[in-house]
């Protein structure tokens, strides 16, 4: 087991590390994310009341959508030299592969979070960084990254990566986007997180049947890339 | 000219392209769906509220269970391809998922023409209606994904994984989607006593007839599929004895 764990953080690792160096991935997604509020803001004309309703679908759309961009190059970024295949011969579980990659996507949305939450309060003008606010959106990126992982492994080298990967991730995602927007309505209501419990149970429950059928089914996805 | 071997065991020979062979499951299939549609336009009482809209129930329950069904068999076959590595459950799943597509359409088609004269809607995000049309996208991306994979093993595995993936998630979309409409519960079809025993015979009849024409389709499906890779074998044994 530990072994299993050291093998998936040195893959996160050595893509993180990779990534703070090109910062390929991080700044497209935290621009897009940024903007995407932007578009929302005048989408919805936030000056009005109503405002307080559309923005938990706010939120969440917009850090899926951010989500999405970049998440297919946690396999695609090792197609060219016979990398993925490498990684796939060397003696590690492709569960531990799977783990690294689900680690490194997982960073760096929360890295955008980071970002997107306090500008989102500020835009909005809503108490977003409350804990009760806080906990569902990680609770659901660490869902969505689950599925996000085997997906991004699934549309890994096809000829249509980039359009294949929204359009299986958000018909799945689908029970994420529900209970995610509910939690952090609710969150936003106010301090108390119990309100939200139900919901924020249901996120996490579905985030575990996410990683378990995708640790299952991993090592069939992950057999010869070619 | 030599024999092909016909997937069907019989050896077909290249004719002139006008012999079709009907078996018993064509003449079953035709004769129930006629005898289905009879019952539903002729025998089938007409509803005391809706009138005769409520006739589509006939074909709206019937494309539903077998939607359901053929999702099932896309899930097992998924499942049994994985563990057995068979060309024919990946087949199966291919050609259950195919006809389940349709089935899939034809129950939002026809609850979109019910709905209009019953609910006075269209569309209502009823738990139901949603979750069925989450199903219809999870099952769009499964082809995008087969037809975007050029290695024919490959395909089948990824197939075989988010054939699974889909049917896994379906009680979690149903589950979530029912606690996000909880507040606005929408009429229910199929209230127990809705139905006079003569629409429950029509409404056996229709699913009968329609389960037959299924089998038919899919099996269909099968023999092409099969050929196909039939054929594929023989281009891939060719060219390697060419290679030699």
């Amino acid at each position: 087991m530990r072994r299993w764990l050291g093998h998936a953080l040195a893959i996160a690792l050595k893509d993180l590390r990779r990534e703070s160096r090109t910062r390929d991935y991080l700044v497209g997604k935290l621009v897009l994310a940024l903007l995407m509020l932007l578009a929302f803001a005048f989408a919805f004309d936030v000056g009005g009341e109503h405002v307080r309703r559309a923005a938990p679908g706010i939120l969440w759309i917009t850090l899926i959508f951010s989500g999405m961009l970049g998440s297919g190059m946690a396999f695609s970024s090792e197609s060219e030299n016979g990398l993925l295949e490498g990684l796939i011969l060397a003696p590690v579980d492709r569960g531990a592969i799977y783990a690294g990659k689900f680690l490194g996507i997982l960073a760096l949305m929360v890295g955008v979070e980071a970002v997107v939450l306090p500008t989102f309060a500020s835009f909005f003008n809503l108490p977003a960084i409350s804990l009760s606010v806080i906990a569902p959106v990680l609770i659901g990126s660490v869902g969505f990254s689950a599925v996000a992982t085997l997906f991004a492994a699934v549309a890994a080298n096809t000829r249509t990566r980039e359009v294949l990967l929204p359009v299986l991730l958000l018909p799945t995602v689908t029970p994420l986007i529900i209970s995610g927007v509910r939690a952090t309505d609710l969150g936003l209501g106010g301090p108390a997180v119990g309100d939200g419990l139900p919901w924020l149970q249901l996120t996490a429950v579905v985030g575990a049947i996410y990683a378990g059928v995708s640790l299952l089914v991993v090592d069939q996805v992950l057999e010869e890339m070619e | 000219m030599t024999d092909i071997a016909h997937p069907g065991g019989r050896v077909a020979r290249p004719t002139d392209g006008r012999t079709v062979s009907v078996g018993p499951l064509d003449v079953a299939s035709v004769l129930a769906v006629l005898a289905a549609l009879g019952a539903i336009f002729y025998f089938s009482p007409t509803e005391r509220v809706q009138g005769d809209v409520f006739r589509i129930l006939y074909v709206h329950l019937s494309m539903a269970w077998l939607a359901y069904a053929a999702f099932s068999i896309v899930f097992g076959a998924s499942v049994a391809y994985l563990l057995r590595r068979r060309r024919g459950a990946d087949n199966l799943a291919r050609a259950a998922a195919e006809i389940g597509l349709v089935c899939t359409s034809l129950v939002l088609a026809t609850g979109v023409l019910w709905g209009r004269p019953v609910w006075g809607v269209w569309w209502t995000w009823d738990a139901r209606l949603t979750t069925t049309l989450v199903l219809w996208f999870s099952y769009v991306g499964y082809f995008m994904v087969r037809s975007a994979i050029l290695d024919p093993d490959r395909a089948a595995r990824v197939g075989a994984v988010i054939g699974i993936v889909g049917f896994v998630n379906v009680p979690v979309v149903q589950l979530s989607v029912t606690w996000w409409r909880t507040l606005h519960p929408a009429p229910s079809v199929t209230r127990p006593g809705a139905l006079t025993p003569e629409m429950t015979a029509v409404l056996f009849v229709s699913l009968i007839a329609f389960s037959l024409l299924f089998a038919r389709l899919i099996t269909l499906r099968l023999g092409v599929l099969r050929a196909q890779g039939a054929l594929v074998d023989l281009i891939r044994r060719h060219e390697t004895r060419e290679g030699a």
